[in-house]
């Protein structure tokens, strides 16, 4: 071990022209599986501290009500040094605790309680790395050896060796000689900036300790500090701060409460367990801002419950949109679809050669379908799924929620790798129409777009319908504008003729409507979409207009 | 004499101008043809449909896969208002037909609308897009047609005929385009 108090002086010196070589970068629990020397003094660590309960992702010890944070961990190196600091949560919010590991030179790992009394430093200092120089010995750390007891350690941390090193943030300056830690020339360190070492400021440290803190840097400039305290300069740790869950509004908490209530029907302890981690403090913003702007309302609460769900199993929620791109959907689909969304400011279905009777049954404002901001909370969901087939094949198909309240849109996994851009953007508005058809049904079936549905199930019922209602609809009444939002999309770079073809799909096909065409014109519309879609390959007649981008 | 000879090769080219002989199959198929690509009332277009002038109609049974015959039949009886009998949706009734053509060509005097060309393939036609008849089978009233566009599409239609006129059922491919 090395002195920092009797090398002080040459540290101090060397300081001035030099500067450590640190790399930081921030872990997790998946990162260090495989680091046995750590996993071994980590194991240790937990049994001097933690005699036996373990959970989920911390480790807990009721006994002295602490967690170690292992999804958490700030790694440092510098030449053959290393160290590993973990978060530390309990229920003293006065103290800022850390469990440390540092490298040894014969690559053991030596196990450190740090604390930083927060009653003296802020946490903005340990975030900026400019604990004052005059604070540093309110920085304590305790080897956890093999009688250590963290509960008869109570009240006796500051009894214990000072202190540490605190290399913080992006690290890097004024490490000291003697430490094994390489150092580079910093031409531009200037002594002043650098300067410190004795402990003279206004906030002495408590107790009875000699305050020796021969620290290492003034962090009144930007400089990154390195405090030393106590002659020992060998541990570096780069802090972890503790990560508190942000608080919600009273409805908010309400509807998270909800998952763990077992009267509710959204009962569902693993979703509360998710959505109260502070590891979700985003996503419980989003929430919150999400349903204070629906003014609570109940479609909002409904879609909070399903976003909420559908994140805890890894998907990712558009509030704005309302909509949710499950797990399972590529980058390749949500591009293609983000096309759609309003707020995008990409290309929107395009409505405007309706009828205006039909755009006012709509509601469209402008040419935006509104689906994606409709004012009764209405969502959609895409997901993805391998071998999506019923008695045909399936490109996508779009189903509703059980609770009603949202559309979810299924894309077959072989279509997205087979098919082209063009095509699957084409079926993108095919399932997002079928999704707006299903809103209108829900939720304004008097308007005249739902009374035409309505009398299109009728005549389905009476069996005098080819096809079935929303084909027929969409094949009478909406295919031109399906084309005209394809083509917008696409940048309108082929003949309209072949947007138009492209229009035509699935039960569409056995529409009263199609039949009407030209009959020279139908076979032309099935090869076009057997092309794109990847059945078949180009030819001198049909040759490939998109991209196969989800391949 | 000369008077003989001049009656024969007045007869000879009358008889090139007039239609071949054909059989009452081919009859029906130039009757179909003519209703089916009629051009519609309401289509603004004058688009030509140009067929491969190649009669291989004889071999309709064998060139139409009873995959193509299957889905169209199934899709038929999925999506039409109308009843379809049962034997008309069993294709194997289909590929119990018996076609029987008299010519090697299609025979362009038989056909009465103005959008509808034989066209010879092996000649060049340049820009011009033509597509092949596959097979044209007839069962009580209905009509099945398989044409290929491109070379690898094999598109199948069901017609149904209500009295000089035949109704489109529905069209599909083999293997078909995925449901949405």
């Amino acid at each position: 071990m090395i002195s920092c108090e009797e090398d002080s002086v040459d540290v101090e010196q060397q300081e001035v022209t030099q500067k450590a070589i640190f790399e930081t970068s921030q872990l997790n629990k998946s990162d260090i599986v495989n680091r046995i020397d750590l996993q071994d003094a980590l194991s240790k660590a937990k049994e001097q501290l933690i005699p036996s309960v373990q959970l989920k992702s911390a480790v807990y010890d009721s006994l002295n009500n602490i967690w170690i944070d292992e999804d958490h961990i700030s790694y440092v190196s510098s030449g053959d040094y290393e160290s590993y600091t973990f978060g530390i949560l309990d229920s003293d919010t006065t103290k800022l605790k850390n469990l440390l590991f540092s490298k040894e030179v014969d690559s053991t790992y030596t196990s450190y309680i740090i604390t930083y009394d927060l009653n003296y430093i802020l946490e903005d200092y340990i975030i900026a790395g400019t604990i004052p120089d005059h604070l540093t010995s309110y920085v304590t750390y305790r080897e956890i050896t093999t009688d250590f007891q963290l509960r008869d350690c109570v009240g006796e941390w500051r009894s214990t060796t000072y202190i540490t090193i605190v290399c913080p943030g992006d690290a890097g300056s004024g490490f000291g000689s003697g430490t094994g830690i390489p150092v580079e020339e910093d031409p531009d360190a200037g002594s002043e900036s650098v300067g410190g070492g004795s402990n003279n400021g206004t906030n002495p440290p408590p107790s009875n300790e000699t305050g020796n803190s021969n620290s290492g840097i003034d962090n009144g400039s930007n400089q990154p500090c390195l405090s030393f305290n106590n002659g020992d300069c060998r541990i570096v740790t780069n802090p972890v701060l503790p990560i508190s869950l942000n608080e919600v509004s009273d409805n908010t908490q309400s509807l998270f409460d909800s998952f763990n209530d077992p009267s509710s029907g959204n009962y569902n302890p693993d979703v509360y367990e998710f959505i109260q981690s502070f590891e979700q403090n985003e996503l419980r913003n989003d929430i919150n801002n999400y349903i204070r702007s629906e003014r609570n309302s109940l479609e909002a609460q409904g879609f909070a419950v399903e976003a909420t769900i559908a994140c805890e199993k890894g998907a990712e929620v558009d509030f704005e949109n309302k909509s949710i791109y499950d797990e399972t959907v590529p980058e390749c689909l949500k591009d293609i679809i983000n096309d759609f969304k309003p707020s995008q400011n990409g290309y929107t279905l395009d409505f405007t050669n309706l009828d205006q009777s039909l755009l006012n049954a709509l509601n469209l404002p402008g040419d935006i379908l509104s689906l994606f901001d409709n004012e009764e909370g209405y969502a959609v969901k895409i997901n993805v799924e391998p071998n999506l087939v019923n008695d045909n094949p399936i490109n996508a198909q779009t189903g509703r929620a059980t609770s009603g309240k949202m559309s979810i849109i299924t894309f077959n996994a072989d279509y997205l790798n087979r098919a082209t851009d063009l095509a699957i953007a084409r079926t993108a508005i095919h399932e997002l129409v079928h999704a707006y058809l299903q809103y209108v049904i829900q939720h304004v079936p008097n308007r005249e777009l739902g009374e035409s549905l309505d009398a299109l199930i009728l005549q389905s019922n009476l069996g005098v319908l080819n096809g079935d209602p929303q084909h027929v609809l969409m094949a009478e009444q909406f295919v031109n504008s399906m084309a005209l939002s394809l083509a917008n999309s696409d940048g309108f770079q082929h003949p309209p003729i072949e947007y138009q073809r492209l229009a035509w799909s699935g039960a569409m096909f056995a529409s009263d409507a199609f039949a009407q065409l030209d009959p020279l014109e139908q076979p032309n519309i099935i090869s076009r979409n057997f092309v794109e879609e990847g059945e078949s390959r180009p030819n001198v007649e049909f040759p490939l207009l998109g991209t196969k981008t989800c391949l | 004499m000369m008077k003989y000879i001049f009656i024969l090769i007045l007869l000879a080219n009358l008889n090139s101008c007039q239609s071949q002989e054909t059989s009452a199959y081919e009859d029906r198929v130039y009757q179909f043809l003519n209703e089916v690509y009629k051009p519609k009332k309401s289509s603004n277009t004058s688009k030509v449909g140009y067929i491969d002038n190649m009669n291989n109609l004889d071999n309709s049974i064998e060139n139409i896969s009873d995959d193509l015959l299957k889905t169209v039949l199934s899709r038929a009886k999925q999506y039409y208002r109308f009843h379809i009998p049962d034997s008309v949706l069993n294709y194997k009734n289909w590929k119990e037909l018996k076609v029987h053509t008299l010519t090697k060509k299609f025979d362009q005097n038989k056909i009465v609308i103005p959008n509808l060309q034989f066209i010879d393939s092996k000649e060049d036609h340049d820009g011009i897009i033509m597509f092949h008849i596959e097979g044209i089978l007839f069962y009580g009233n209905f009509a099945f047609i398989a044409t290929n566009h491109g070379g690898t599409i094999p598109i199948g239609t069901l017609f149904k005929k209500e009295g000089e006129k035949y109704d489109f059922v529905t069209m599909t491919s083999y293997p078909p385009l995925g449901d949405e």
